[in-house]
């Protein structure tokens, strides 16, 4: 097939289009949530850090996902994507103001994160003062070797202190009472157990920790980014080379810094529970999201004319059947993750899916989890009309950007309140950091071409045929 | 060929031609919908097995679960899916083209070997409804193609 290409077109937004203005309506919606944002900040301190969260990581993962799309194309040489690769270097180059929006996250880890508050159970207990109990107490609090001597270390916790102090009930209550239930034995240790990572400062705390993955995401993103746009110009070839040869390297490092931004930002929401396959499951959903975007926003572009044939039919099939792989991708990673702690059962694990189950509302997230991001979609995604009709595809990007916020939310809202209430702040936070980051995207994109002209193998992207 | 209204015919080239689908007029196979009937077909299959040997007829507890316990179910419902999907996939694929086939007539021709090397060719059956002896070689004669052959399903 003779490599087509598309004459002159240097694919820009004329200063008319709606396109152009497009980041004001956004700067309006960021506004709004804005607004709404600071008011329940000060009314609904605590809600407003998990609504804030949710929102931040929603947005986030777009983002990330935008990152992950544009390495992936250089890492795999793929020709097929690269009328629209430029839509997404725009999306991963927005990502330089999470690190302003991550802010309210800091503020408010005091909130969001029970470890960041935790105290060594050992200390406590020596300012307690316990009779009989302390000098085992001091010894059992220091014995965090492996799991089985922790639990063993905490019944005899519980034991020591039953004789002092039997009655006091279960729970967090504040004073020395408290230390004497056994949950809370249990619980204190395994935060012990943690401290090694989950604390605030120190040379490689949380704090610092994200620090360095900003600073990757915005080095790399923004790499990504000028040696694209100064092909536009240069055309020179060596930008290929070069964005090539940094693809494995930086894929291993993106893959570093996700897993361990999500276990730092959202699994640590639940500090005594994990998952080995968290950072596989978020990026699962950032994958999603930023296929779906793509589709969205290249319909929006084309339908303003932006794109010419730049991106056609053959173009959304492709991307289709990439955003149905990762829909299946993430159906399989949740899953497995959910069986293994399901077929144990083991209190450790199960809390999670406690919490998402068995509390008033969330099973009925959950199932809509089920059948709105994975089994509806599929049936839909798998035709290959659906995949080829621009309308059809629209519609089902579009609701697969609404289930990935829907999934984002079951993460980190259940630490929220215990049973699914909604709450207008979860809104104003979405508005706020949709509103930011959207503006921020789109008030960049007008002054850049939106296909990347200078890249060598464009004509591949032209004349791309998906059967 | 596709515009004379003939539909018992082939094009056999070297390497594959990309738009000969269209060109032929060669409507969409029917294997996708087969093979997503037959992935269905092993779900649904699948669930009501389970169903029966772990919820019916001989139910076990294992691990404090419900004997019908649907996570359970979802590997081997899965596996099953995609089993009877691969397997229909395969088996359909060859039989929507008549395959295996151990022989047609075509081979007859001496000149037919070069379809695989350098030459391109179209082949019309006899049993095609628009087939006229005459007609039919007159129209491709008037291709002018390098060659034009009647070839007769006996031995030579």
């Amino acid at each position: 097939m003779k490599p087509k290409s598309d004459g002159d077109n240097v694919y820009r937004i004329p200063a008319d289009n709606i396109w152009a203005n497009a980041w004001k309506i956004a700067a309006v919606i960021a506004l709004i949530g804005g607004t709404g944002a600071f008011v329940g900040a000060g009314s609904d301190p605590e809600r407003f850090a998990f609504s804030y969260l949710f929102a931040f990581f929603a947005g986030l993962t777009i983002a990330l996902g935008a990152v992950f799309f544009v390495v992936l194309q250089f890492l795999t040489i793929g020709g097929w994507s690269i009328s629209m690769r430029r839509v997404a270097e725009l999306f991963a180059a927005g990502i330089p103001v999470f690190a302003l929006l991550f802010v309210p996250v800091w503020m408010n880890a005091d909130a969001l994160y029970e470890w960041s508050t935790h105290e060594s159970h050992g200390a406590e207990h020596e300012e307690g003062g316990h009779d009989e109990g302390e000098a085992e107490a001091a010894e059992g609090g220091e014995e965090h070797g492996s799991t089985e001597s922790l639990i063993g270390a905490s019944t005899a916790h519980a034991q020591d202190h039953g004789a002092a102090g039997a009655g006091e009930g279960a729970g967090h209550a504040e004073g020395p009472a408290a230390h004497h239930s056994p949950q809370h034995a249990l619980h204190g240790d395994l935060l012990d157990h943690k401290h090694g990572w989950l604390k605030m400062g120190g040379a490689f705390g949380w704090v610092v920790r994200a620090l360095i993955y900003f600073a990757f995401w915005i080095f790399l993103a923004l790499f990504y980014f000028r040696e694209s746009t100064q092909q536009d110009d240069d055309k020179d070839m060596a930008h290929t080379r070069r964005l090539q040869s940094a693809a494995p390297l930086a894929m291993i490092f993106f893959g570093l810094t996700l897993t361990f931004a999500a276990f730092d930002w959202v699994m640590s929401l639940e500090p005594t529970w994990y998952s080995t396959i968290y950072g596989v499951y978020v990026f699962a959903g950032a994958a999603i999201a930023i296929h779906a975007l793509i589709i969205v926003v290249t319909l929006g572009l084309k339908s303003r004319g932006l794109l010419g044939d730049a991106v056609n039919a053959e173009h959304y099939h492709s991307l289709g059947k990439m955003l149905f792989g990762f829909i299946v991708f993430h159906a399989y990673v949740g899953f497995s993750q959910m069986m293994l702690q399901w077929y144990a059962n083991i209190p450790e694990e199960i809390v999670y899916y406690h919490a998402r189950w068995h509390a008033a509302g969330w099973k009925g997230v959950s199932y809509f989890l089920i059948f709105g991001h994975f089994a509806l979609p599929f049936l839909f995604l798998i035709s290959r009309v659906v995949k080829r009709r621009l309308p059809l595809i629209a519609f089902g990007s579009m609701w697969m950007l609404i289930m990935h916020v829907v999934d984002v939310y079951w993460f980190v809202m259940p630490n929220a309140a215990a049973t699914f209430s909604p709450h207008w702040l979860d809104i104003a936070c979405l508005l706020l950091v949709g509103g930011v980051y959207g503006g921020v995207v789109l008030f960049m994109m007008r002054r850049f071409n939106l296909v990347a002209v200078g890249d060598p193998r464009l004509s591949r992207a032209l004349s791309h045929q998906d059967f | 060929m596709r515009d004379a209204g003939f539909t018992k015919w082939d094009v056999h080239t070297p390497f594959p031609v990309h738009g000969m689908d269209a060109a032929m007029g060669l409507p969409e196979s029917k294997l996708g919908l087969i093979v997503f009937g037959a992935g269905a077909t092993g779900l649904i299959g699948a669930f009501l097995m389970m169903l029966w040997m772990n919820g019916i007829d001989y139910p076990i507890v294992v691990g404090g679960k419900p004997p019908e316990a649907i996570p359970s179910m979802v590997p081997i419902l899965f596996e099953c899916t995609v089993l009877l999907s691969g397997i229909t996939a395969v088996f359909g694929m060859l039989g929507l083209n008549k395959l295996p086939r151990h022989h047609h007539p075509i081979f007859f021709s001496k000149r037919f070997e070069r379809g695989s090397d350098d030459k391109f060719f179209i082949s019309i059956e006899a049993g095609d409804p628009k087939f006229d002896l005459e007609k039919t070689k007159d129209l491709l004669s008037s291709l002018h193609p390098s060659h034009v052959e009647l070839v007769e399903e006996s031995l030579p």
